[in-house]
């Protein structure tokens, strides 16, 4: 990995530490299980993050493969909980999601548990390692289901503004969350091109580094936005939102 | 599973509109889904500001006279109407997404 990827990663992992931590907080005081579920997955992903990029920081000898097993482990553990987040906020009454999240976590568990039955167990070996795309399959289904939801909830949303049954920031976090959605998912793309690349020239390509830590930033700036939008982001919104309500500005 | 509110507002559309009662169900469900919302998580605030503001376009397109009246006179209905405890406070997305931004 070189180092474009490596800020790009530790950027993520202080952002989901610094997001988890306020979203635990926020747990705390409330009791819900939308926070609960989303605070476990940022701080979980926080800490895949920080094991995939201590090896590449400094010199761990043998402990970098277990760190990047964790690091492997943890990431697939926080897709779980927030495929379970995805469930439990944008289809409480339906059946079939339980059975995504189900067939999310078969998928992912066999595919970490494949991959260390094969000696890939930091799931790096694309070419070598059937198990390695069962986790794949795991991770985008969890990042396009975000998108699709953020998507339709967000026409919704705009029928409710246009009423004023809907605020305009919230209108628009169900937009950011879409995309967030979408810059996952082109994310898990690039790391698949990124891995086999390497896999077969055994060179980290630059480009394709550069590319994995600005759809990495990306995100992050798409999840702030979501969770601590700046003021002058609200302003922008709020009166952008007024002029769309129907009977206003 | 329909918002108690909903089998409310739907019978009081009937009522006052003189739609068969399929009919009155299918216009308050068409209403709701113009408005963003869902029949089993509607509140009795939001359904004041259908019929409001979007009911009484649907009426006249199936032909109900003086559609902002029936809107009116359900509207007025449901303030005068206790609501069960249930149907006051949906699965609320939006207060979730409001919620999350204040961590």
């Amino acid at each position: 990995m070189e180092e474009s990827a490596y800020i790009g990663g530790l950027i993520a992992g202080f952002a989901f530490l610094i997001a988890g931590i306020r979203l635990y907080r926020l747990q705390v005081r409330t009791g819900e299980a939308p926070e609960r579920l989303l605070a476990t997955t940022f701080l979980v992903w926080s800490l895949s993050y920080f094991c995939w990029q201590l090896p590449v920081a400094v010199e761990t000898g043998s402990l970098a493969a277990p760190l990047l097993f964790i690091g492997n482990t943890t990431n697939e553990l926080g897709c779980i909980t927030f495929a379970l987040f995805l469930r439990v906020v944008f289809r409480n009454q339906e059946r079939w999601a339980t059975w995504l999240v189900v067939a999310v976590a078969v998928t992912l568990t066999t595919g970490v548990v494949g991959s260390w039955w094969v000696g890939d167990s930091e799931g790096l070996r694309p070419l070598t390692n059937p198990w390695w795309w069962l986790q794949i399959a795991g991770d985008s289904a969890v990042f396009a289901w975000t998108g699709v939801e953020g998507f339709i909830q967000y026409r919704k949303a705009r029928q409710r503004l246009r009423l004023g049954l809907c605020e305009p920031m919230v209108c628009n976090r169900y937009l950011l969350w879409g995309l967030t959605g979408v810059v996952w998912t082109v994310y898990e793309f690039a790391v698949v091109v990124h891995e086999i690349e390497y896999a077969v020239t055994q060179v980290w390509s630059a480009s394709m580094d550069f590319v994995v830590a600005g759809l990495e930033l990306a995100a992050i700036a798409l999840i702030w936005l979501v969770f601590f939008p700046p003021a002058i982001y609200q302003r922008w919104i709020d009166r952008a939102g007024s002029s769309a309500t129907v009977g206003e500005g | 599973v329909d918002a108690a509110i909903f089998d409310i507002a739907a019978e009081r559309l009937e009522s006052h509109s003189g739609l068969p009662r399929l009919e009155a169900r299918g216009t308050l469900r068409i209403a709701l889904k113009l408005a963003g919302l869902a029949a089993n998580s509607v509140t009795a605030g939001q359904l004041s500001v259908v019929f409001d503001k979007v009911m009484p376009g649907e009426l006249e397109k199936r032909g109900v006279s003086d559609a902002a009246a029936v809107c009116s006179a359900v509207v007025g209905d449901l303030v005068n109407t206790p609501v069960p405890a249930e149907a006051k406070s949906g699965d609320d997305l939006d207060a979730i997404f409001r919620r999350l931004a204040n961590g």
